[in-house]
């Protein structure tokens, strides 16, 4: 996708680092766009999907899915589910079915809004990529990495990763702290300031990915719904937060935090994310789940992926043509 | 010889030639060429230096060295890595610089080829693998195994045409049974099926999204066949029509045929002094020789639409999905990169295809081995089904037959084949006779009477638990300028593949499973074989799945120590 207009960075206080403003409006741009292209669903058509809703296939076509790429749909979806004998087993299925294939592109969106590069965001979806680049990062600062404070990092990364309830916000900070630590030790008092600012916000910004990646790794509609509670919550204690302090020569920027305070299903692509929602309320009602509704879902989610992709291949053989001048 | 340098590892620590340290020590190491002996070692070193690039492993490199354990200390490990090192350094040549070396022999013998060559590459070039049974658990009936030694470097003492005296001949005409043709590569049009043989035995394939399905003989089967390959067909076929050719007037001998023989004199002659790493090394370097000279260089473009994509690789290689395919669905195909590969990413669509009109490669070679080894095996089955009254062929994969035989005739059909058994190249052994086999499928069996005598089970066994069932890997992916590993378990419930069905027959008392592989006709729409594939995955896998752990379970339960576990 081309923009037209220059990417502004604005430092701010709050996490250390510049954050992409322009990109954050983008962003909301492009959601609004979407709800614009909502598929209408109802509650008759014979492909019945959770909370009782449903679309017709007359529908599907319309949207631009072909048969056969609805059967591709059905059978990759099928697939995913495999035999899950109980009701539970396919909820797993289909949770983490749903999960993983909005992954990739919400690590794209990240990657993008956050400024940092891809590459570096697909390495810190992997469980030992982020250790790797933080390591990378380290030594980048000119701090000499012996294996005392290498295990020490290690240690403290997994207490981190086992703190119950905290979001990936919060286990950020934790990290920025133990690498404030890490470099007064290293360094001395002036340590933290000398730190480049640039790759230290892309550090942390990588570090929310991969943490953010991590606790969005679910196996159940109860538990996404515990996770939208945590940061439901975080974001309500940070509307009453009141800072006592104001950085000086940095831009102030209304409720930074709170835009930060969002799970990794906010990135994912718009279809996943409304299964996602009446799986919830699918959850809520305490209905059981059929194995028919998990497929029509799945397959669902697949022709929203399918969509996705032929819209990215038009973007980019546009923007090929202009550039080529036609 | 390139320099490496030996280190050994633990989950703690690292040894090498400066001592032992803490294993997290690697990261600040010179990045130079290291070898561990086992794989677990640099997995070790992976795990706990990650972005680092880890160490190879020798066994990995070199698959021919004996089996050492990996031992939970890396000072003793040090100590056998040396030793071994020592022992067998001189022999250390790698795979990719013994095919370039052989393949210089090639381009030195041959000189040129003919742009025609490239029509080998596009022809058949698959071996024979096929599993017809499930399992043979009657009490009244033997299994036996028949190994060819050395196929392909048997198939490589026949005669190749020329490459570079390659013509094209337009022939629009019948075959006559038993006329003699040039030597060459005819387009053909096989149909009339005569013999049962050719019936339940089919070896032709058609091409599906990715997978290889049974091609069907009621329908005409279009495919390039070798002159020596109709000289076969014609036997089962009443009607060849040849549509043209690639034919040469001039016949040579394949440029490695001599190397072939002298390795495996030498293999012999290893065996014979008892020295089993030096014959399987011999054994290793023998199957290069045979694709040394099929290895193309491959040219890329990238085009901003896909449409223009689809149309350069159907012109160059004469791919394009049916129009009721989804490009969804083809993508996943082409992305994989065997042989050809297709990407989408922000700079457009790139399209990467071996270059043919390059010198890169004589697909001749390959392609008439791979053929050679595939009537010699189909005329071997032939063979076999003639030695007794009620023979069936269980499993076929490239080189191996395995038959079920009644046990009133073992002794007999056991006596007629030793008569023609030997050591000489591409003569069989009997590589072992057994009560009873399991077949999930090429790749996949168990052969067993009290004990498990032999077992495959790719990607997952390891040549000592006949049951295991799963594995776990560390593989590396480069990110950026990181080398990242990754934790991977590979579960057989979740690699099995499902082109084949069950069919069930009566055969006197009992019920017997067949294999099938599903058969994709010229009508079968996109979304019907989608639904086949969906009821082999969901009824039919799990059943063969089934045969595999009642299996386990029955040897778990009666005798521990002979399934493996402890």
């Amino acid at each position: 996708m081309s923009f037209s207009y220059e990417d502004e960075l604005i430092w701010v206080g709050d996490i250390d680092g510049h954050i992409n403003l322009s990109a954050i409006i983008r962003a909301n741009e492009e959601q609004e766009k979407e709800e614009a292209l909502r598929v209408d669903l109802d509650t008759v058509g014979e492909l019945l999907l959770l909370n009782g809703m449903a679309i017709s296939s007359y529908t599907v076509g319309e949207r631009g899915i072909s048969r056969s790429e609805w059967h591709w749909s059905k059978h990759k979806a099928e697939k995913a589910l495999g035999s899950s004998p109980s009701s539970e087993t396919l909820e797993h299925a289909l949770v983490r079915a749903l999960l993983s294939l909005g992954r990739p592109y919400a690590i794209a969106r990240y990657a993008k809004q956050e400024a940092v590069p891809h590459s570096s965001a697909l390495a810190a979806s992997l469980p030992l990529g982020f250790r790797a680049l933080l390591n990378q990062f380290i030594v980048g600062q000119g701090i000499h990495l012996d294996q005392q404070t290498s295990n020490r990092i290690g240690f403290r990364l997994q207490a981190i990763s086992n703190v119950a309830d905290a979001t990936a916000y919060t286990r950020t900070r934790m990290v920025q702290s133990l690498l404030h630590e890490v470099t007064r030790d290293a360094l001395g008092c002036g340590g933290v300031e000398s730190l480049d600012r640039e790759a230290t916000r892309t550090t942390l910004s990588l570090c929310r990915l991969h943490f953010s990646i991590a606790e969005a790794s679910l196996s159940s509609f109860a538990q996404l719904s515990e996770l939208l509670e945590e940061y439901a919550e975080a974001r309500e204690a940070e509307k009453h937060r009141r800072s006592d302090t104001i950085m000086m020569n940095r831009q102030y920027v209304d409720n930074w935090r709170l835009r930060h305070l969002f799970p990794l299903t906010n990135y994912y692509p718009f279809s996943i994310r409304t299964s996602l929602a009446r799986g919830l309320q699918h959850c809520a009602a305490r209905t059981p789940l059929t194995r028919e509704v998990a497929v029509n879902e799945l397959s669902i989610a697949h022709c929203g992926m399918i969509l996705l992709r032929n819209k990215m291949y038009s973007s980019v053989r546009k923007r090929m043509q202009n550039e080529s001048g036609g | 010889m390139p320099e490496v340098h030996l280190i050994a590892a633990d989950e703690k620590s690292i040894t090498d030639e400066n001592g032992t340290r803490s294993i997290g020590e690697f990261q600040h190491m010179p990045d130079r060429p290291y070898v561990t002996l086992t794989r677990r070692e640099s997995d070790n070193i992976a795990l706990a230096n990650p972005g680092t690039r880890a160490p190879t492993a020798l066994e990995v490199r070199y698959p021919w060295l004996p089996r050492r354990s990996y031992v939970p200390d890396s000072a003793v490990g040090f100590e056998a890595l040396v030793q071994i090192h020592q022992k067998y350094c001189r022999h250390f040549v790698t795979a990719l610089a013994h095919c370039n070396e052989k393949w210089s022999t090639v381009c030195n013998t041959i000189r040129q080829k003919s742009p025609l060559d490239s029509r080998f590459y596009f022809a058949w070039h698959t071996p024979i693998q096929e599993v017809f049974a499930l399992e043979e658990t009657r009490q009244d009936r033997c299994v036996i195994t028949i190994d060819v030694n050395a196929m392909y470097p048997a198939c490589m003492q026949s005669n190749f045409p020329k490459p570079s005296s390659l013509r094209y001949v337009p022939l629009a005409r019948e075959y006559v049974k038993y006329e003699p043709l040039v030597v060459g590569l005819y387009r053909c049009r096989l149909s009339k099926p005569s013999t049962d043989f050719i019936t339940s035995h089919n070896p032709f394939k058609t091409f599906f999204c990715g997978l290889r399905l049974q091609a069907p003989l009621n329908e005409p089967v279009d495919v390039d066949l070798n002159e020596f390959e109709i000289d076969y067909y014609a036997r089962h076929f009443d009607r060849i029509f040849l549509v043209d050719a690639v034919v040469s007037d001039e016949v040579i001998p394949h440029p490695l045929a001599k190397e072939a023989r002298r390795t495996f004199a030498r293999r012999l002659s290893y065996q014979n002094q008892g020295n089993k790493p030096l014959a399987d090394r011999e054994k290793f370097l023998a199957t290069l020789l045979s694709s040394c000279a099929s290895r193309p260089k491959r040219s890329m473009r990238t085009f901003p639409n896909r449409i223009r994509a689809m149309h350069y690789l159907r012109d160059k290689c004469g791919v394009f999905p049916p129009s009721d395919v989804p490009d969804v669905a083809s993508d996943t195909w082409m992305s994989r990169g065997k042989g050809i590969k297709v990407t989408f990413d922000g700079s457009g669509t790139t399209v990467s295809v071996p270059d043919m009109s390059d010198g890169s490669s004589c697909s001749l070679l390959g392609q008439r081995i791979v053929a050679r080894g595939r009537i010699h095996i189909l005329e071997l089955m032939e063979r076999t089904l003639t030695l007794g009254n009620d023979i069936q062929i269980c499993y076929v994969n490239v080189d191996s037959i395995h038959l079920s035989v009644p046990r009133r005739e073992i002794q007999e059909v056991t006596s007629k084949l030793s008569a023609e058994a030997s050591r000489e190249m591409g003569s069989f052994k009997i590589e072992v006779i057994t009560e009873h086999g399991l077949w999930l499928e090429p790749g996949r069996y168990w052969l067993y009477s009290d004990r498990v005598e032999k077992f495959k089970n790719r990607s997952i066994g390891d040549g000592i638990n006949p049951f295991k069932d799963s594995a776990f890997r560390i593989v590396s992916r480069r990110v950026g300028n990181l080398n990242i590993p990754i934790r991977t378990s590979l579960k057989m419930t979740k690699s099995m593949s499902n082109v084949r069905t069950l069919e069930y027959e009566v055969d006197d008392s009992s019920i017997v499973a067949r294999q099938r592989l599903l058969e994709l006709q010229c009508t079968t729409s996109y979304s019907s074989a989608l639904k086949a594939l969906n009821t082999n995955r969901s009824v039919f896998t799990p059943l063969r799945l089934k045969a595999f752990y009642r299996l386990k379970a029955n040897f778990e339960e009666s005798c521990p120590a002979a399934s493996g576990q402890d």
